[in-house]
């Protein structure tokens, strides 16, 4: 018993630089920020839906009915500049959690109106979970605050949350797979089911009025296409927990859950922005080393070297 | 202490993703989630809830979400589909709101608008039948300044 928790506290608890959850921070960070600031005036108009349309859901359960335009533009700019100090790393151990609840809920309140989207599930859980890690004690206003100098010694204090961030992945996916075998068994793959989908979702855009994939449109009457791809699409989302293994396994599953999202953009025209922009599969990567040429280039001195004149003495 | 709150956030967070699980498999949350879209069988008949315009020559064009919401193509569907289910004086008002924005965007040659059910077979659809199988009209209204 003892060896097996000494095991599990090894693999959690694995060193890793206080730079890679500083790098985490800011890539996911900036990718949240960016979201919110695009999308802003797009989360701001919820405040024009009708009273009789509002279906909260997760934290926005809280609210008795909907929110007015300026105190939803004023959640909005709040959490634009939480997400400022999240990824500067100012004040972290208090503008992190701000900044992940504030998200969460400009988030939630989008998914209030009779649609879940499922477009800003992970990124909004991969945000929590560096509010909750100490994310900002490199390469933060934080660090350089304290005149903090010196390079931090890998530590298991950063590694923990990195192996979070990469098994929430893992499991959001393994999650989806099994939620196709609960509601439709194998008969998921093995019938012409994709297919259909494929035709639906884009039949419903465009009689909605809605661009659609004229791929999918067109793939949809070659029916022997769509087994093996529904056999891809189980195969990527249950072997997720692969991933877990590191190395070669973690980036050819995160290779094959970005093909997985490629083609859902191709022939359905779906955006997942956050696993499509590679994001979502950061933690599995030593994304720390991003910087390296950037670092160089910064430290980069030519080196100067003596120029040999010839004497003049003795000569005329 | 370092490595217990780790290890409570850990298990805090791995409990909340999985919990779904344990519930109906065609329930959905945010951002906690069993992911059911496209989980189903599906064969590929369609019942598609949509706002139409209607010329003066009869042709029709579909509205696109901004008529009713934003966007968006899903909270525009859930949002006709929402009056559909309410009834004719939501789907009424929906019409209006729609026919109010074809003529704030100035769309040429639109008369009327109408919120419909069709129901269409997708496959065929791609293959050139685009007309529905069957339509139910919900509600019908003129494009007028109010």
């Amino acid at each position: 018993m003892r060896g097996a928790l000494s095991r599990i506290d090894r693999f959690w608890y694995r060193p890793a630089p206080a730079t890679r959850l500083a790098a985490l921070r800011i890539i996911i960070g900036g990718f949240a920020l960016g979201y919110v600031v695009i999308r802003g005036p797009h989360l701001m108009g919820y405040a024009d839906f009708d009273a009789s349309q509002f279906e909260p859901t997760g934290v926005t359960s809280v609210l008795s009915g909907t929110l007015s335009d300026d105190v939803l533009g004023a959640l909005v700019m709040i959490t634009i500049l939480a997400g400022v100090a999240f990824v500067t790393g100012a004040g972290y151990r208090v503008t992190g959690p701000i900044f992940a609840m504030l998200l969460l809920f400009v988030t939630g309140y989008r998914n209030s109106f009779g649609q879940i989207f499922h477009t800003e599930n992970l990124m909004v859980i991969h945000v929590m979970v560096l509010a909750l890690a100490p994310a900002a004690d490199s390469v933060s206003l934080d660090a350089w605050r304290r005149g903090e100098t010196r390079t931090l010694e890998p530590d298991g204090r950063y590694g923990w949350a990195i192996q979070l961030m990469c098994l929430l992945t893992v499991l959001t996916y393994f999650i989806s797979g099994q939620t196709k075998l609960r509601n439709a068994g194998l008969e998921w793959v093995t019938t012409d089911t994709l297919r259909n989908f494929v035709a639906y979702d884009n039949l419903r855009k465009a009689e909605l009025g809605d661009s659609y994939s004229f791929i999918g449109a067109a793939l949809v009457a070659h029916g022997w296409l769509f087994k093996p791809l529904a056999a891809f699409t189980l195969a990527a989302e249950l072997g997720a927990p692969l991933a877990m293994l590191g190395g070669r396994v973690a980036k050819l599953w995160a290779l094959s859950a970005w093909l997985f999202h490629v083609g859902i953009l191709a022939v359905m025209a779906i955006l997942f922005p956050y696993p499509l922009a590679g994001v979502a599969f950061a933690p599995f990567f030593p994304v720390e080393q991003l910087w390296r040429p950037f670092k160089r280039l910064v430290q980069y001195r030519p080196e100067i070297r003596p120029i040999r004149v010839p004497s003049l003495r003795g000569k005329g | 202490m370092r490595r217990v709150y780790a290890f409570i956030v850990s298990v805090v967070f791995v409990i909340a993703v999985m919990l779904p699980v344990l519930g109906d498999p065609r329930s959905d949350s945010f951002p906690l989630s069993t992911y059911p879209m496209f989980s189903g069988l599906r064969d590929s008949m369609a019942s598609i809830d949509h706002v139409v315009g209607v010329a003066g020559d009869g042709s029709r064009t579909a509205l696109p979400p901004e008529s009713v919401a934003n966007d968006e193509v899903l909270q525009a569907l859930a949002i006709i589909r929402g009056a559909v289910r309410q009834g004719p004086e939501a789907t009424e008002k929906l019409c209006r709101q729609a026919a109010l924005w074809v003529y704030e965007s100035r769309w040429e040659n639109i008369e009327t608008v109408e919120v419909l059910t069709d129901r269409f077979d997708a496959l065929a659809y791609f293959d050139g039948d685009k007309s529905p199988m069957s339509s139910v009209l919900h509600a019908r209204c003129l494009v007028e300044e109010s």
